[in-house]
């Protein structure tokens, strides 16, 4: 401590170093935005996670003028639906007046505190979901050239200037924004030669200048960052997550932001941080609604009048929140309690493995259905962290989740045997590419791009007409113009140059060998198994990447199947598999596929390859895996509202903005052995890993399930929930008035903040009902309880989920079948417990 | 749908009339002609144009708007403004014709607006009102003007009137300031960069016969302008205008919507200029292949996400050589040609097919990938001369030259020297940079 | 920066060393502190594990690189390094973590003296 003393200079302005944890500290506050290209779901509240959820959800609601809740019409339509369950409504909201003794304690005759709260939950009038703001001038400005400086390859002329950096290059720029110049005036202009040009030193000065409280600084500044939570999210993806070759010659930082920030604070342009309604009605009124004089009653029954009134509408939409998630809970739990007996053991004629996601479950139960078929449940990308290289593309892309960094670069290859086909394909791409530049040159020279609008028209014409009328038709000729990519090329394995080599022996053998320890899959494994990827189909959609698979970080989960399939046939990895105990039979042949979760189809690659003396097999697992596709279909189509043969036209319509429900309506996250959920009817709404307790006994394999699948589902689970929540603040709005920036992400209209979360499609139904129903993510675990609480103690980042109520933990023990939920830090914990011991707290009773 | 009203039904039924419309109206028009009868050519092309976009738009919005909260109102206004546009340009008396043109405007204002709980869309669609407010405004005075002078209300009448050239010079004058309101020409160009608050489909329906109808009105009352050469050749200035700006915003916008936008008010800009140089075939069908053109990237604007911009294939070379034969062919060809009018778009048309060719060519890809490139760019080119001359004949009608011979050269070259400095492209100054994107960029409070 | 003699008769350089312990998920704020600070360069140990206030900390998971602790080792002149302590001691008001400074001597001071750092 001698040194601090030392070097602590006594000045009042920061150093340049604590200005960036500082800084670093306040990006926290939202989450790092993909584009869309590769969209990965992330809770629009990360920033809030050390708190519990209902005080997350309030506070979060204050920083970006969000709603805390739905409006209560929709929860009051799904109670008289039957989604809420009355009961469980009530006794949240006993449990909220502090127990049954004050919630019956009457207010007037006949009339207790309970039925003032219910008044206010099921009665009187609440506000409708607000319109969507206009964006302050400061925002606007600020968005405006995060817009130009973060366009990638949209605009024909860059930004100038860009390689100095987000913060000098605006600052070079903005003596000439007339913008700037009337919302900053001349102050501002002569501000603009005075500040650092080193958006470090600008933020200490500007924080020095402004006087911010030493202890609010971080405050301070991520209420800033949180003014435009796209852009800085974007930022955060490029800091963390991009690989810098995306960033290039154009650098930009957190720092950058709020330099710019400061910039506008110290010209005392600021304007005032969003400020949500107070929705709250009058004691009075309450009074009035239910029938009371408020005057009239004493005062000790006025102050429990105006303890209800004052409940805002985060609480209520919590009790509404609340009481689903416990309806839901004891739908499901019950059924899984019920089921713990294993059925007998017999071979499979396939076992199929599936990603997690909640749209997986509806077909395997279809598959199952369908013959003697086993299926599991498995991350998407087959625990593989690699990044793969396409042929013709320009970068890499990053088949992992965003939690890992990817350890192995791939490059596609031609197939033995397809050399033709894949130098076809590559003519055929290099065709569309040279025709892309040329078209795109003509476009927009000053002198071609008349010419070339007139001369393209009837061809457009031609286009229009066709994807209007006839998209299936349009596609089929579409395709026709290659060959099927998946057909000529695969993911390289092996390198011809062995340094570069993506993967050694041992590696492979260890990726095999995760997917059993995970998984539970026996080593007697049958004679096929089918490695499942999926991926959507949208055109003309900007969020089309949103229907892909979230653990092959916003990519078709095909690739990573193909990979560790081929692994898995290799002789030398199941001789490696076999010396550390999993000696796989020799007639098991795996498989890789992927499942368009639009069409239901599902797509086998490497056919060519698959022993003779297994076509039989193959050919009856296709018709299997057609008929339960067109079961799996049906059902959707009712979710949807449309015919089975509308779903196929709508993955290639270019005008659909709702091809699929995607993971909306998701609730539950299910860990144990198929045969547990086997027959439980999950309807879609749950992830599905695949899990053996007793091949598990330290607890590892079950950590690394929870620790990155459960939260890469919780990310999930929230951006659903907050999109629904409110669509403007957590969603990104309207889809048919969204319009693409810099090929990175959406803005609505003319501009404002690049968009985060879904569009309101996606989560909403033709009449503008949420399809979602916004309720916290419930996991159920089958293992010994108190392995679960070993796991769950070591792990700060479950203490932190299961503890402030982002998750529900329900673990069913598999000795007694009972049912245990885990307890939030909340809740008081009975005598002769410890604080996050589990415990079966008997709701349900 | 089973279990919905009879909503959708009508929108099937207005999209079945519309293409069912697109379908009759050319061949219609087709066979009055071979059977001797009388037909505006510009009228039906117009028609036939805006029924066509207007069929794509019905069936795209059908699937595309079903979320939409006002999905009936939507529906009607997209009617009414089809049937609008279609009043527009088959009127013969002007009644009908001021009628269809002002509420036009006006429901196209409203769709602008169309999400009205949106202070942003609310906001762009007053900026359009008042647009075309300002520009209705002229019009009609232009055309009251033009009916006291002749005592006629039919509009063709209207047009070939012989009139004092002070009172023919200010009633174009009008029209021309009316025509630029329409085609969001300086300084009226704010309304269409800000109408991206309009549903994606609304956007390309401005292109059938709405944001090109001043295009309509200046081949609608050609014989007007050619008695008033002083306004052709303000028509000619405000043409280059918005040629150079709405350029220079498309080249700035990090947006696909506002790209387009700004692209066609360049292409509006063309329209005119080749309008009030008497190119009344080319400009038709500028009109025509533009309007489709645009209303496809419009439509398919969706699907811009993670495509990078292709890099420039212009090879200064090859755009130094084309640009020196098309130069050369046109000292050969302007004094011997008729109709020197025409001269700027098929020149400009030639180089383009000849530049792209060159760069097809030159390219360091095999054959087998140039090869269909070369032969879509046959079809593409071959498609532009038949359009070129099938507008021709629609119109029916040349002008006298506006400019003279040598004037339309240095055009030619101004437009040539332009394309030959951004084949090189250089960052741009800051101040324009900043100027140009502002441009694009509503201003916070401002309007008009 | 100091030149000292050791044992083995090399001229020596003193330096400062930093280590400090972080959540994985932090690993990003650290980074920042020492870029802003001038560090040049460091070594991560990633999987650490450990017992502390808050009970035991698994190493990382084998899915989620934010799992566990991370260790950072910086070598830098007294300034830069004192630099990030005072950068840390702020960012430990709200993240969970520790720190350890020591003295030592390095043979080659140009390894551990960034462009910005030098004279």
């Amino acid at each position: 401590m001698n040194m601090m003393a030392q070097i602590t200079a006594p000045e009042r302005q920061l150093s340049r170093t604590e200005v960036a944890g500082l800084v670093a500290l306040a990006a926290r506050r939202v989450p790092p935005l993909w584009p869309l290209a590769s969209a990965i779901a992330t809770n629009p509240l990360a920033g809030f996670e050390h708190l519990p959820f209902a005080e997350a959800v309030a506070s979060a609601a204050r920083q970006f003028g969000a709603a805390a809740t739905l409006p209560l019409d929709h929860w009051r339509n799904w109670l008289a639906a039957g989604r809420v369950d009355q009961a469980a409504l009530r006794s949240a909201a006993v449990t909220r007046l502090g127990g049954i003794y004050r919630a019956s304690a009457p207010v007037a005759a006949g009339l207790s505190r309970l039925d003032l709260l219910l008044a206010r939950l099921l009665t009187m009038p609440s506000p409708a979901a607000a319109p969507p703001r206009r964006l302050a001038d400061d925002a606007a400005l600020i968005a405006k050239w995060c817009a130009a400086f973060f366009d990638r390859g949209q605009a024909a002329v860059p930004m100038p200037h860009r390689e100095l950096g987000l913060y000098r290059a605006v600052l070079a720029l903005l003596p000439h924004d007339r913008a700037f110049t009337a919302l900053a005036g001349p102050a501002g202009r002569r501000l603009l030669l005075a500040v650092p040009r080193d958006p470090l030193a600008a933020v200490a000065e500007g924080l020095a200048v402004l006087d911010v409280p030493g202890g609010e600084i971080s405050e301070w500044l991520a209420g800033l960052v949180a003014r435009l939570p796209g852009w800085a999210g974007h930022i955060r993806w490029r800091s963390e997550h991009a690989d810098p070759e995306l960033s290039a010659g154009a650098p930009a930082t957190m720092a950058d932001l709020l330099a710019l920030w400061l910039l506008l604070a110290r010209a005392g342009v600021l304007s005032p941080a969003p400020a949500a309604p107070d929705t709250r009605p009058m004691p009075a009124a309450l009074a009035a609604h239910c029938g009371l004089d408020l005057a009239r009653l004493g005062p000790d029954r006025q102050v429990m009048v105006e303890e209800v009134a004052r409940l805002d509408d985060a609480t209520l939409g919590q009790l509404f929140m609340a009481a689903a998630e416990q309806t839901y809970l004891e739908g499901l739990v019950p059924q899984l309690e019920r089921a713990i007996t294993p059925p007998q053991a017999s071979r499979p004629a396939a076992q199929l493995v599936f990603c997690i996601d909640v749209r997986s479950e509806p077909f395997r139960r279809a598959l199952e259905a369908e013959g003697p078929y086993e299926t599991l449940g498995y991350a998407g990308f087959f625990g593989l962290p690699i990044a793969l290289r396409r042929d013709g593309a320009p970068h890499r892309e990053r088949l992992l989740p965003v939690l890992l960094a990817p350890q192995h670069d791939l490059a596609e290859a031609p197939l033995p045997g397809h050399e033709a086909q894949a130098a076809r394909l590559a003519a055929a791409q290099a065709t569309g590419r040279h025709a892309a530049s040329l078209f795109a040159t003509a476009k927009q020279g000053p002198a071609t791009a008349f010419a070339t609008a007139e001369a393209t028209g009837p061809l457009a014409a031609v286009l229009m007409a066709g994807r209007t009328l006839a998209p299936r038709l349009a596609r089929r000729l579409q395709a026709r113009l290659a060959p099927p990519r998946e057909e000529a090329l695969a993911p390289a394995l092996h390198h011809h140059d062995p340094a570069r080599t993506p993967f050694s022996l041992a590696e492979q053998v260890g990726y095999a060998a995760t997917l059993f320890r995970l998984t539970g899959l026996p080593a007697q494994t049958a004679r096929l198994v089918v490695l499942t990827g999926h991926g959507g189909a949208a055109v003309n959609n900007p969020y089309a990447a949103a229907l892909d698979c979230g653990a092959c970080g916003g990519h078709p989960g095909g690739a990573n199947a193909r990979v560790l399939a081929a692994m898995l046939n290799t002789p030398e990895v199941r001789a490696g598999l076999a010396a550390q105990g999993l000696a796989l039979p020799a007639e098991s042949w795996f498989l890789a596929a992927e499942h368009n979760t639009t069409t239901d189809a599902v797509t086998l690659f490497d056919r060519d390859a698959v022993p003779s003396s297994h076509l039989a097999d193959l050919a009856q697992l296709e018709s299997a895996l057609a008929r339960a596709g067109a079961t799996n279909r049906a059902r959707r189509a009712r979710l949807l509202g449309r015919t089975p043969d509308a779903l196929i036209s709508a993955a290639c319509d270019w005008a659909e903005v709702r091809p699929e429900w995607g993971l909306a309506s998701n609730a539950a996250f299910v860990v144990g052995p198929r045969w547990w959920s086997r027959d439980v009817d999950l309807a879609g709404r749950a992830f599905l890993h695949s899990y053996d307790w007793q091949t598990d006994p330290d607890g590892a394999a079950l950590a690394t399930i929870l620790t990155a699948p459960m939260v890469v589902a919780q990310w999930i689970n929230c951006q659903y929930l907050f999109s629904t929540l409110d669509n403007q603040a957590y969603g990104s709005g309207d889809k048919t008035t969204q319009n693409v920036l810099g090929g990175i992400g959406v803005i609505q209209g003319n501009g404002g903040d690049l968009r985060i979360g879904l569009p309101r499609q996606s989560l909403f139904d033709d009449a503008g009902t949420p399809f979602h129903l916004p309720q916290r993510l419930l996991t159920v675990v089958l293992a010994p309880p108190d392995r679960v609480a070993r796991v769950v103690a070591a792990s700060p980042i479950l203490g932190q989920l299961f503890g402030k109520g982002w998750v529900r933990l329900v673990v069913v023990d598999p000795a007694t079948g009972q049912a245990r939920r885990w307890r939030d830090d909340s809740e008081a914990a009975p005598e002769g417990t410890l604080p996050h011991e589990i415990v079966w707290t008997q709701e349900t009773a | 749908m089973p279990d919905q009203p009879s909503p959708p039904d009508l929108t099937r039924t207005l999209a079945a009339l519309l293409w069912a419309g697109a379908g009759a109206v050319p061949l219609g028009g087709a066979a009055a002609h071979l059977a001797g009868w009388q037909v505006d050519g510009l009228g039906l092309a117009m028609a036939s144009l805006t029924l066509f976009v207007g069929a794509v738009v019905a069936s795209f919005s059908r699937r595309y708007l079903r979320a939409d909260p006002h999905r009936g109102r939507y529906f009607i206004m997209l009617g009414l403004l089809l049937g609008a546009v279609l009043l527009t340009v088959t009127a013969r008396h002007l009644a009908l014709f001021i009628a269809g043109w002002v509420a036009s405007g006006q429901l196209l204002a409203g769709l602008i607006g169309h999400d009205h709980g949106w202070p942003e869309a609310r906001a762009a669609a007053r900026r359009a009102r008042l647009a075309f407010a300002l520009g209705d405004a002229a019009l009609i005075t232009g055309l009251a003007l033009l009916a006291g002078g002749t005592g006629t209300l039919q509009v063709g009448e209207l047009a070939t009137a012989n009139l004092p050239a002070p009172v023919a010079t200010l009633a174009a004058l009008l029209l021309l300031a009316g025509a630029a309101a329409r085609c969001a020409l300086p300084p009226f160009a704010g309304w269409l960069l800000s109408s991206m608050t309009a549903p994606t489909p609304v956007s390309a329906l401005m292109h059938a016969g709405l944001v090109n109808a001043g295009g309509f009105l200046l081949l609608r009352f050609a014989p007007l302008f050619e008695g008033a050469p002083l306004v052709r050749h303000a028509a000619l200035l405000l043409g280059l205008a918005a040629v150079v700006q709405g350029h220079a915003i498309m080249l700035v916008r990090p947006d696909i919507k506002r790209a387009l936008a700004g692209s066609t008010v360049a292409q509006m800009g063309f329209m005119v200029i080749s309008c009030a140089l008497g190119a009344y075939g080319a400009a038709l069908w500028h009109i025509i292949a533009h309007g489709l053109f645009k209303a496809w990237l419009f439509l398919g604007s969706g699907g811009a996400v993670g495509v990078r911009r292709a890099p420039l294939a212009v090879r200064p070379g090859a755009a130094l050589g084309s640009a020196a034969l098309i130069f050369a062919g046109a000292l050969l060809l302007v004094p011997g040609a008729r109709a020197a009018g025409g001269l700027i778009p098929l020149l400009l048309a030639a180089l383009t097919m000849l530049n792209t060719a060159i760069a097809c060519l030159a390219g360091r890809q095999p054959l087998r990938v140039r090869a269909p490139l070369l032969l879509g760019l046959a079809a593409l080119a071959a498609a532009q001369a038949l359009g070129l001359v099938l507008a021709g004949a629609l119109i029916g009608r040349e002008a006298p030259p506006a400019l003279p011979t040598p004037a339309l050269l240095v055009l030619l070259v101004g437009f040539i020297a332009t394309w030959l400095w951004q084949a090189r492209p250089g960052p741009l100054p800051a101040a324009l940079y900043v100027r140009l994107l502002n441009a694009g960029t509503p201003t916070p409070k401002g309007d008009a | 920066m100091m030149t000292g003699t050791d044992p083995i008769r090399l001229p020596t350089h003193r330096l400062k060393k930093i280590e400090i312990v972080v959540h994985a998920a932090d690993q990003g704020l650290v980074e920042d502190l020492l870029k802003a600070a001038g560090v040049g360069g460091w070594t991560i140990i990633r999987d650490v594990a450990g017992m502390g206030h808050g009970g035991f900390h698994q190493g990382k998971t084998i899915f989620n690189d934010a799992s566990g602790l991370v260790m950072f080792v910086g070598v830098a002149g007294a300034a830069a390094i004192g630099e990030v302590a005072r950068g840390l001691a702020r960012m430990f008001e709200q993240r969970a973590g520790v720190t350890f400074l020591s003295d030592v001597e390095v043979i080659r001071s140009d390894y551990f003296t960034p462009g910005a750092e030098a004279g």
